[in-house]
Formats: structure tokens, C-alpha cells, sequence
């Protein structure tokens, strides 16, 4: 068991109740009771100028946090930096690092800010381009040749992990010359206007060149939003028109499941979980480095759905131990890694019910990814 | 002249009304002028700037256009990527609300057209915007269909022609306020000032004590036009001042002027009168003025009223008509009409002078009449005979012609007495009437003439000689008159009547010196007609008279006594007639006395003398010299009737002279006449204090008892006494028995003719008062006589007082 208990606050940019917030809150729960931490958690309401004031609020208070964990959220948490360096809290960043413009005035963690100790950013370019290419991979299976044509629905463009997600999409895409993206739609992250938008555009598609057979979606409530979409046009999605998603939420196990959906990739919103684990080991190693941690996503597929999906759909994120990614004295580096926290449940649920765990697979692509996000970055 | 005035007057304001009939206001002179060019300039540079303001409106138009297109380029690329086709047409629509877009186009990547939205009709001058539509974000740039407009010039011309419009409005306003500011600004710098000015200088129309300056104005030249103008209104105004008193003067000349003048136009319209005008004839002038001058002549006179109408027209000279001018209130008055020459300005009227001679006209008359006819036998005079035979003559016939004279008419008068004898006369001619000649005539005193047949005169000389052959009995006493007749045949070549009666007089007295009583046919001699006729003389008398040809001589008489006979002491002077003809010279007392006596004259002549001499007198008064005397020849013939008795004391009553500075010399021929009242009248005379003195003493009737018995202070010895005084001593005795003589009776002895310096010793020693003759000084007009004396004089008065003028002025002395 970790040593003294820490007192850490969260200010979660999203609302109450939000799907993907929820997930990284409870992990990050599970993470907080494996660290003895004390987490407090305050929601911003996806206002940028709450989650300020509620950052200061803690940081001022006079029972200030010992962690204060922040996303960038619409680049809202830079200037806290600056902030935070007149108290004894120090700051923890997740999901969504600084932006380049951001990281010229403030350094990396720790080289100008020295209560920024560091990052956990997951690698969002690698899983924007990993769904492109899985989109392509399967449509050339019906169609080796000829033009694709598709369409791709993003959350924002200003969200650094948004902007790396749709710059991977780029990528991923032009690996085909004949795979024509006809639009990039921005449905702000939610079902309403991706349906929409899907809708308008393919009526425009019926109109012009009648050929539409991808689509790219930032996270799996857009993706449901498109799928609606099909279905409301007549068309029957993972047949006519393959869909890719991103979270691994419920809904998108459960669409990956039934075949609408190609795949949902994810496994990012444990970095709240991984920030727990860089605040223990900063409390508890002597001569921290402050550090940026870059951690992979992973796919959950029509091949991977029946053995992760249950996971995912009735998640139990107590069972996994995540005590265990912390630095030990032999390992100068982190090994964040969603899949291995799957392994790891389904680990304890082999255990429990006699079944060997599968290893994981991923570790050197999760490594080669990180080289890309920083060539990107 | 009133008239004149007041045209003078209206002169000027009417003249430059009758100038300025073409001429216009000088306001409207340059607005005229100004207007267009304004009206020009502003149209040239309105359609300038409104030709560029449209083209510069149209190239904002279509600037404005594209930047439309190119805002809606930003943002509409993105609605169209995202499909939403509502954000697409509000662009389209928020485009074609634009009024000069007549068409908005939406075409998609591939061409296609797929939105439009026109406005209905066509466009004008359309120009078509095409603008192709990017889409880009961070992670694409691509074209998603393109933009076409088309632009309408609709609006931007009514916006044009509305501009337009207001500009032209504008304009308008600008040249119309600029005008009236002009126009404001020329009246009141320019047309008031000036239109003041002219008001004042109107001034000079009416009568002003002094003329009122026109005050200077804020603008220079105008001021300089005030400044010559108040120069210019005070000279004309000193001018009409003094015309004004010019004309004041001459009005009050020919108005008060005693004559009866009328100032009338040429058409003979009066214009004005004089107030002896008005009188006479009884009009006011206000009713006279403008009445046709005719109307005030007698109506008989048309010949004359059209003579003078035609003189007034041409401008000539009118003389000595002799009209009757009407008058309301008394008797109509004879007047004579003199209109001078108009010197070529007849338009202006011209002046009528009327002479009033209704009485002369009348003495006129009485004059003739009494020329005529002899006023004691009321039978026709010479004057009478005169026009009678003339009358005879012009007929070419043949008469007889009888001239009957009383001898010894002048003893018998003297005789009878003036009264009986004009009786004597009377009974004479009516005698001789009774002898029936054609025609009988009083021609002198006792000297009738008769005219008769040519066949009837030797009866009619024996009628009259048994007529007279009876005494005449209306005198007093029956007289026995014997006539001295003289009768001739006149002829036809007979020239005049004074040559028929020139044969007659000088048979007459032929017979007279063959003692009278006779007839006697005249023998036509020319050798007895010398010397001038008689009426002759007695014109050039009446001539004289009338003309004033007569002058009085003074010859200076000196004190006998002086020490030094040199420069001997003036006592006085004889004044001696001289007639200075015009044409003839100096004519000789002895040339025209005679003559006077024998017609009369001689009287009128005396009184002339006399009344000479008073004034010579007076004068030598008012000189301060009053112990000189003046001695004046008398005739006999003034004595008669007493008439010099009458004469002096008229003369003393006149003339505040001293009686006794004058002397009446007469000759011994007064003591022809009758004695009594001779005597009487010349004591009357010598009661009077004028002296009396016996002239040419020694050479006629020299009676001693009429000197004892007449009252002569002063006896003059006559120069034929004196020529031969030194010579012969027979003379000398009869001179110094006559000297003595005078001296016994008290008598102041005058020598007259002395020429030689021994006469004047001899009768100096003789004891004489006086001296007179050439020696000491010759009859000399009365100015050389003044100078001549006057030194002497002014002596003796210097001591009594200072003299004030130089010596030989004496005229001018108070």
C-alpha cells in the first residue's frame, strides 16, 4: 500500500454525467482508492472560464489540494500554470497537453513551471489515423479498386487531442490516392449534429456523385449519429457505408457488436487514471523528473468486441490494480497502456473464474505511435 | 417768365426720363448678364462633378459589389460544406435585397446552377460579378461552387436622377441667392446711394435757403460720384440762385415798369404782364396769363392783329402800330405796340410794349386843329393855306391867289390896343369873307390870303377894295384901313405853295415900301425870291425848340474900375442864344431872331432864355457865387400881354434865384409900343428885383423921355459908339454926353463891342461901370465859361471856406 494519503482535485471540464467524463472520473477513482488519494472531483461544465475559477477556487483554499489535475480543455489551462507556481500544489495535465503556440511561452513540465510536474497525453493521431486505415483496409476488401468516396465527422479543431485525432484522420487517408474524403464536418461531438449533418450530406451525395462508402467519426456519439443517419436514408451501415467510432463507450461496443459500427478505438479516458499514478510516484520518489507520458489507444473491433466488449459495457474498473503501472526502481519510464488494464481485468476475471489471460499485443506499436505524436507535436 | 421758371425746373426730371427710355435698371443690366453666366458656370461644373459623381457611383457600385461577394465568399463556402441550404439562400437573399443587384447565382463545384434568386424585369447596364467559393479549415481547402451577381444600374439612375435633381435644385438656389445677394448689394451699396443723391440734388427744383450736401456713403466710389455731384448741385444751385434773383429783378422790372408790357409766346399767348398793365386794362393776372393777346385789342384792328401774329411767328420786328387796347373798367386807351426783333428764339416769347397815347393822340388832335384854324378869327392859318394850295396844285389847277395886308397894322394895334385891335382883325376877315373868295385864311398877324377862280380875281380885289372903302367899326372908333394887296395866277408848273406865297410876301412889301394901298399882280422875277422862306426858318425853330438845338453863350462883363484892365473883376455875363444845327453848325442869332419875331416864336424862345438862365443862376447859387449877374436879351414882342411880367414871376416862383443876379435887356424898339402898359409891366418887373437894361443904346428909337420915365437900371452903349472912339473925336464927345447921360439918371453904363485896350482906357477915364467885347473875353459855352471864372471864384470862396475839389472842377463842388 502507498505511503501517506494525498489530497488531489480534479476540475473536469465536462458536465455531470457526461458518458466519456464519467469514464475517466471513475477510473481515475479506481486509480485514486489503489493510490490512497483523496480525490475530489469539480465540474466545469464544459465552461472555460468556470474551470478557471474552480482551479483557483482550489488552489487558493486553505486546504489546497496537494495535486491539482487539469485538462486543456479549449486551451483554458494555460495561464493556471502560471498560477499554480505561487502555491504548493503542484499540477498534473491530462488528455490534452498544451497546444504549440501554448508550449512556446510554457515549456514542458517542469523546465518553466515548476509546479507542473507533468503530463499524461493519450496518443489521439495515432488512433485518428489507425480508423482511417482500418476504414480503407476493409472497404478495398469489397472494392480493391476504384474510388472510395467519405465523409468525416470531427469534434472541434482548436482541442489539442481533437486536433491530433483529425490530423491522424488526414493521414490515415491519404495512404489511398483514390479514397476521396468529399467532406470534413465538424458535429461537435454530439449524436444530434452528426445525424444531421450526415443527413444533409448525403442528400448532396445522392445529388452528385451517389458514392459514399466511409465515414470517420471523432467518438462514438457521432458515429451513432451517423449510423441514424444511414438508417434514416435507407442504408444499412457496416454494409453500404462502414462507420468507425472512438471512445469505447457502451454504445459503441454495442454498435461494433451488432456490426453497424467497424470499430470503436479508445482507452483514453484512463488518463486520469495514469495522472493518480504519476501523483503517488511524485510524492513518493525522491528525485522526481517531470515528464511528459504519451500512452497508446487501441481498437476495440468485430474481432476484439466478444472478448473486451463485456469489459467495457459494464465496466468494473476497481478490479484493476493500478498501483501497478507505477515507476518502480528498475524502470526509469511509464508502460501506460489501456489494453494491458483490459488484460489485467480480464486477468482477475480468469482468476476468478479459471481462465489464462491473454497478453497484450500492442506494446511495441504503442512506442512507435509516441515517436509520431512528438514528430507531430 | 414765371412759366420759364418752372419749366427750368421740370427740366431735369423730366430730361433723363426722355433719355432713359431704352435704358433699363442697372440691376437687371447685370443680372442679365450675370445670370446666364452663373447659370453656365454652375451648369458646366454641376455637369462635371455629376458625370464623375455617376461614373465614381457606378464604380462604388460595382467596388461595393465585389466586396460583397467577398464577405459572403467567407462564410458562405461554409454553409454550403455543411449543407445548409437555409444559411445558403439567406446569403443569396440578404445579396438580392441589395437594389442594385438585379440577379444572385449559386453554381456548385461542377457548374451546376443551383440557387437563383431575380428580380423581375430586365437589368440595366448589368455586369456580372463572378466569385468562386473555397472552402478551407485547418485540415482542407477546397472549391465548392462559385458566386455570380449581376448588377443593375436601375437604382443608381433614379438615385442619379433624384441626385440630379436636388443638385439642380441646389444650383438653382446657389445662382438665386447669389443674384439676390447681388442684387440686394447693388441696391444697396450702388442704387440707394445714388438714387439718395438724385433725390437731394431735387432739392435744386425747389427754393432752399442753402443746399443741402448729400452725406457721404461707406463706398468709395460711390462717394466720389457725391463728392463731384455736391460740387456739381452747389454750382448749379449758386446758378439758380442768381437766376432765380436775375429773374426776381427783371420780374420786378417789367411787372413794376410804368409801361404796359406783355410778355407773349409766338402763337400770342400771353405769358405775363406788367402791373400798369393790369391796371389799365382791369384783368387779374392769373386770367390774363394764357389768354390770346388779341382778345385784349379792339377788334377793328384785325389788320394789325394779323401783322403782328406774323411777326411773332418769324420772329421780326413789329413798329408803331397804333391799336385800341379794351379795358374792362374805364375807356378804351389808344395804344402804340412795339415788339423788338426776336434774335431767332421766337419760341421763348417775346415782350409787347404798348405806349398809352390816347392823350397825346388827343392833344394831337387839338393841335391840328388849332394848327389849322387861327384861334382869334376862326379862320383857316397858314399851316391851312399851306395844305389848301398844295391840295390845289396835286389837282393840277389853275387859281388865283390873292395875299391882302393892313398897312400900318402895327401903329393902328399900338393905337387901338391888343383887345381892340384882335377886334379890328376879326372884323377884317369877316369882311373879307364877305368879299366871296373861294377860300380865305389868316396867314400872319394882318395878312389874310384868299384863293379863288382864276377869272374871279380882279373882281374879287374890287369887291374887297368897295368893301374896305367903309369904316371898320368893332374897334372902338370907325377905322379907314388901307390894304396892301398882292394877287398872282397860280399854274400848274407851280412846284410848291411856299414859293407862290415867297412872290406874294415880296410884292406885298415891295408895295409896303411904295407906301401901301395898292393891288399888284405878281411878277413871277426870280431875283426878288433870295433868302430863305419864312416857314422854313420857323420849322427849323420848332425843330430847335423840340430838339433842344438851342444853346446859351456867355460873354463875361467886367468891373470898368478894375486897377489892372489885364485881369479886371468879373461883374457878370450876357447870355446869348446860338442854335447848333445838326447838319448846318452854329447858325447866327441874326439868322433866326427875326424869323422868331416875325412868327412868334420868338416868345417860346424868351421863355427858353430865361429858364436857361435860372438854371445857369441856381447853379452859381449852389457854387456859392451870388454877386454875379446874368443878363438876357428879351424881344419886344414877350412884353406883350404882360407876358415877360408872368414869365419872371413864374420864373421866381420856380427857381430859388436872387432876383437881382438876373438882368432882361431889351432894345429901344419896346418903346414903339404902348407907353402905359409898358411902363406898368416894367415896374412890375422892377418891383420884382430883376433889373432892367437898355440894350444897343443910340442906334434906333433913342427917345430921352423913356429913359427918364422907364425904370432901366443899366444902360448898354452901343459898339458903334465904340469902334471909332479913339479915332474920332466927334465920337468920343457923343459917347461921353451918353455915358454921362446914364450916369445923371442913375444908370450903370455897360460898354459892349470893346476890342482894343485904348477903347477901354478912354471909357474907363469916362467913369463906365462895366466893360464887355472882345477884348475881355468872346461869348463862350457855358462849360469853357465855368472853367474860365470858376479859379476866380473858388479864391474868393476859399476864404470863406476850404476848397474841396481841384481847381477847374468846380462842377463837382456841393
Amino acid at each position: 500500500m502507498p505511503g501517506r494519503t494525498l489530497n488531489a482535485t480534479f476540475v473536469n471540464p465536462g458536465l455531470r454525467g457526461e458518458r466519456f467524463w464519467n469514464m475517466v472520473t471513475n477510473t481515475m477513482q479506481a486509480a485514486a482508492i489503489d493510490l490512497n488519494i483523496s480525490l475530489e472531483v469539480v465540474y466545469a461544465e464544459r465552461n472555460p472560464y468556470l474551470l478557471k475559477k474552480l482551479a483557483i477556487q482550489a488552489l487558493e483554499s486553505p486546504a489546497a489540494p496537494d495535486y491539482l489535475l487539469l485538462v486543456n480543455e479549449e486551451q483554458a489551462a494555460s495561464e493556471l500554470l502560471t498560477i499554480a507556481d505561487g502555491h504548493d500544489t503542484h499540477v498534473v495535465m491530462l488528455l490534452n497537453g498544451l497546444t504549440r503556440e501554448e508550449a512556446l511561452t510554457h515549456g514542458t513540465p517542469g523546465s518553466l513551471h515548476p509546479s507542473w510536474i507533468g503530463s499524461v497525453i493519450p496518443d489521439n493521431h495515432t488512433a485518428g489515423k489507425r480508423m482511417a486505415t482500418q476504414l480503407i483496409k476493409v472497404a478495398r476488401e469489397g472494392s480493391p479498386t476504384g474510388q472510395l468516396h467519405g465523409l468525416a465527422l470531427i469534434g472541434d479543431t482548436r482541442t489539442p487531442a481533437s486536433i491530433a485525432r483529425n490530423t491522424g484522420m488526414v493521414v490515415g487517408f491519404s495512404q489511398d490516392q483514390d479514397v476521396q474524403i468529399d467532406r470534413i464536418l465538424e458535429a461537435r461531438w454530439n449524436t444530434q449534429d452528426a445525424e444531421h449533418l450526415t443527413g444533409q450530406y448525403l442528400k448532396w451525395v445522392s445529388r452528385s456523385s451517389g458514392q459514399n462508402d466511409l465515414i470517420w467519426a471523432a467518438n462514438d456519439a457521432m458515429a451513432e449519429g451517423a449510423i441514424l443517419a444511414l438508417e434514416s436514408a435507407g442504408l444499412t451501415p457496416g454494409v453500404d457505408v462502414l462507420v468507425a467510432g472512438l471512445n469505447w463507450s457502451p454504445e459503441g461496443i454495442s454498435m461494433v457488436k451488432d456490426q453497424r459500427m467497424l470499430l470503436t478505438d479508445g482507452g483514453h479516458f484512463m488518463a486520469g487514471a495514469w495522472a493518480m499514478v504519476m501523483a503517488r510516484d511524485h510524492a513518493d520518489i525522491e528525485e522526481w523528473t517531470p515528464r511528459t507520458v504519451n500512452f497508446p489507444m487501441s481498437a476495440i473491433t468485430h474481432d476484439n468486441v466478444a472478448r473486451y466488449g463485456p469489459l467495457l459495457e459494464n465496466p468494473d474498473w476497481e478490479a484493476a490494480d493500478f498501483a501497478a503501472f507505477g515507476l518502480k526502481a528498475s524502470r526509469d519510464d511509464y508502460g501506460f497502456d489501456p489494453m494491458r488494464v483490459l488484460t489485467q481485468m480480464l486477468g482477475h476475471q480468469a482468476a476468478a473464474s479459471g481462465l489464462p489471460p491473454q497478453a497484450p499485443a500492442t506494446q511495441k506499436k504503442t512506442a512507435r505511435s509516441s515517436a509520431l505524436m512528438d514528430t507531430l507535436q | 417768365m414765371i412759366n420759364d421758371g418752372q419749366k427750368l425746373a421740370k427740366a431735369p426730371s423730366t430730361a433723363p426720363e426722355s433719355d432713359g427710355e431704352h435704358a433699363s435698371p442697372l440691376r437687371w443690366r447685370i443680372l442679365r448678364i450675370l445670370a446666364p453666366l452663373v447659370f453656365t458656370i454652375c451648369a458646366i461644373s454641376g455637369a462635371v462633378s455629376y458625370y464623375l459623381y455617376a461614373s465614381e457611383a457606378v464604380e462604388h457600385m460595382h467596388d461595393d459589389h465585389q466586396e460583397m461577394m467577398d464577405i459572403v465568399a467567407l462564410s458562405m463556402p461554409d454553409a454550403i460544406w455543411n449543407f445548409d441550404d437555409e444559411r445558403i439562400h439567406a446569403y443569396l437573399e440578404t445579396l438580392s435585397h441589395h437594389a442594385s443587384v438585379h440577379a444572385v447565382r449559386y453554381f456548385n463545384h461542377e457548374g451546376e446552377l443551383v440557387e437563383e434568386i431575380a428580380k423581375s424585369g430586365t437589368a440595366l447596364d448589368p455586369v456580372t460579378h463572378s466569385k468562386p467559393l473555397v472552402y478551407q479549415n485547418s485540415l482542407v481547402k477546397q472549391a465548392v461552387g462559385r458566386l455570380e451577381l449581376e448588377s443593375t444600374n436601375a437604382p443608381l439612375l433614379a438615385a442619379r436622377y433624384q441626385g440630379g435633381a436636388v443638385l439642380l435644385a441646389i444650383a438653382l438656389t446657389i445662382i438665386l441667392s447669389i443674384l439676390l445677394m447681388l442684387s440686394w448689394q447693388l441696391k444697396r451699396y450702388v442704387m440707394n446711394p445714388l438714387s439718395k443723391a438724385v433725390r437731394r440734388m431735387r432739392q435744386l427744383e425747389g427754393q432752399h435757403a442753402t443746399f443741402q450736401r448729400i452725406p457721404p456713403v461707406h463706398s468709395r466710389e460711390i462717394n466720389k460720384v457725391i463728392v463731384e455731384l455736391n460740387k456739381l448741385g452747389e454750382r448749379i444751385f449758386n446758378m439758380m440762385e442768381a437766376l432765380r434773383n436775375n429773374e426776381e429783378r427783371y420780374q420786378h422790372f417789367y411787372r413794376d415798369t410804368p409801361a404796359l408790357l406783355l410778355v407773349i409766346d409766338d402763337k400770342g399767348t400771353v405769358q405775363d404782364a406788367s402791373e400798369q398793365m393790369l391796371e389799365v386794362t382791369g384783368w387779374a393776372r392769373e386770367h390774363l396769363v394764357g389768354m390770346p393777346f388779341d382778345t385784349l385789342i379792339s377788334s377793328h384792328n384785325s389788320k394789325h392783329i394779323h401783322r403782328i401774329s406774323t411777326a411773332l411767328k418769324l420772329g421780326n420786328a413789329c413798329n408803331d402800330l397804333v391799336m385800341t387796347l379794351d379795358c374792362r373798367h374805364q375807356e378804351d386807351r389808344q395804344v402804340q405796340v412795339v415788339i423788338p426783333a426776336a434774335n431767332g428764339s421766337q419760341s421763348r416769347g417775346t415782350m409787347m410794349l404798348l405806349t398809352d397815347i390816347t392823350e397825346l393822340t388827343r392833344t394831337q388832335q387839338r393841335l391840328l386843329e388849332h394848327e389849322l384854324i387861327d384861334p382869334l378869327t376862326q379862320l383857316p392859318n397858314r399851316l391851312s393855306l399851306n395844305q389848301h394850295v398844295q391840295q390845289l396844285i396835286a389837282r393840277d389847277a389853275v387859281f388865283g391867289l390873292l395875299l391882302v395886308n393892313i398897312d400900318r397894322f402895327h401903329s393902328i394895334n399900338h393905337h387901338l390896343g391888343p383887345i381892340d385891335g384882335d377886334l379890328l382883325l376879326k372884323e377884317v376877315g369877316a369882311r373879307l369873307k364877305e368879299c366871296d373868295p373861294a377860300w380865305i385864311g389868316r396867314t400872319g398877324g394882318d395878312e389874310f390870303v384868299m384863293t379863288c377862280d382864276i377869272n374871279d380875281l380882279r373882281p374879287l380885289v374890287h369887291r374887297i377894295q368897295i368893301a374896305f372903302s367903309h369904316p371898320l367899326l368893332k374897334a372902338g372908333e370907325p377905322i379907314h384901313l388901307s390894304l396892301s394887296m398882292a394877287g398872282l395866277q397860280a399854274q400848274a408848273d407851280d412846284e410848291s405853295p411856299s414859293r407862290l406865297m415867297r412872290l406874294l410876301e415880296l410884292t406885298v412889301v415891295d408895295i409896303k415900301h411904295k407906301g401901301g394901298n395898292q393891288y399888284r399882280t405878281c411878277v413871277r422875277d426870280s431875283t426878288l425870291e433870295d433868302g430863305e422862306p419864312l416857314f422854313l426858318k420857323e420849322r427849323m425853330i420848332r425843330e430847335a425848340l423840340t430838339m433842344g438845338w438851342f444853346r446859351l453863350y456867355l460873354q463875361p462883363i467886367f468891373r470898368a474900375a478894375s486897377a489892372d484892365l489885364e485881369a479886371p473883376e468879373l461883374l457878370g455875363a450876357e447870355a446869348l442864344i446860338r442854335l447848333e444845327h445838326p447838319e448846318l453848325g452854329l447858325v447866327p442869332p441874326d439868322e433866326f431872331i427875326p424869323a422868331a419875331e416875325k412868327t412868334g416864336q420868338i416868345v417860346e424862345i424868351g421863355n427858353w432864355i430865361l429858364e436857361e438862365a435860372a438854371i445857369i443862376l441856381c447853379e452859381w447859387r449852389r457854387l456859392g457865387i451870388e454877386e454875379r449877374y446874368l443878363s438876357v436879351n428879351a424881344s419886344v414882342i414877350q412884353f406883350r400881354d404882360q407876358g415877360m411880367l408872368h414869365q419872371l414871376e413864374s420864373l421866381l416862383e420856380r427857381y430859388p434865384i436872387r432876383p437881382s443876379q438876373l438882368v432882361v435887356e431889351v432894345t429901344e424898339n419896346l418903346m414903339l409900343d404902348s407907353k402905359d402898359s409898358l411902363r406898368y409891366q416894367l415896374q412890375a418887373i422892377r418891383r420884382l428885383g430883376v433889373n432892367l437894361s437898355l440894350d444897343d443904346f443910340g442906334t434906333g428909337f433913342s427917345c430921352l423921355s423913356y429913359l427918364h420915365d422907364l425904370p432901366f437900371g443899366i444902360l448898354k452903349v452901343d459898339r458903334s459908339f465904340v469902334i471909332n472912339v479913339e479915332t474920332s473925336r466927334r465920337d468920343r464927345e457923343l459917347a461921353r454926353v451918353i455915358v454921362a447921360m446914364g450916369q445923371s439918371l442913375g444908370m450903370q453904363v455897360v460898354v459892349e463891342g470893346v476890342e482894343e485896350l485904348g477903347q477901354a482906357e478912354i471909357f474907363q477915364t469916362m467913369g463906365v461901370h462895366a466893360f464887355q467885347g472882345f477884348l475881355f473875353g468872346r461869348p463862350m459855352p457855358q462849360q469853357a465859361f465855368e472853367t474860365r471864372f470858376h479859379a476866380h471864384a473858388d479864391s474868393r470862396l476859399s476864404l470863406l471856406k476850404p476848397v474841396r475839389s481841384a481847381p477847374g472842377t468846380g462842377n463837382d463842388l456841393d
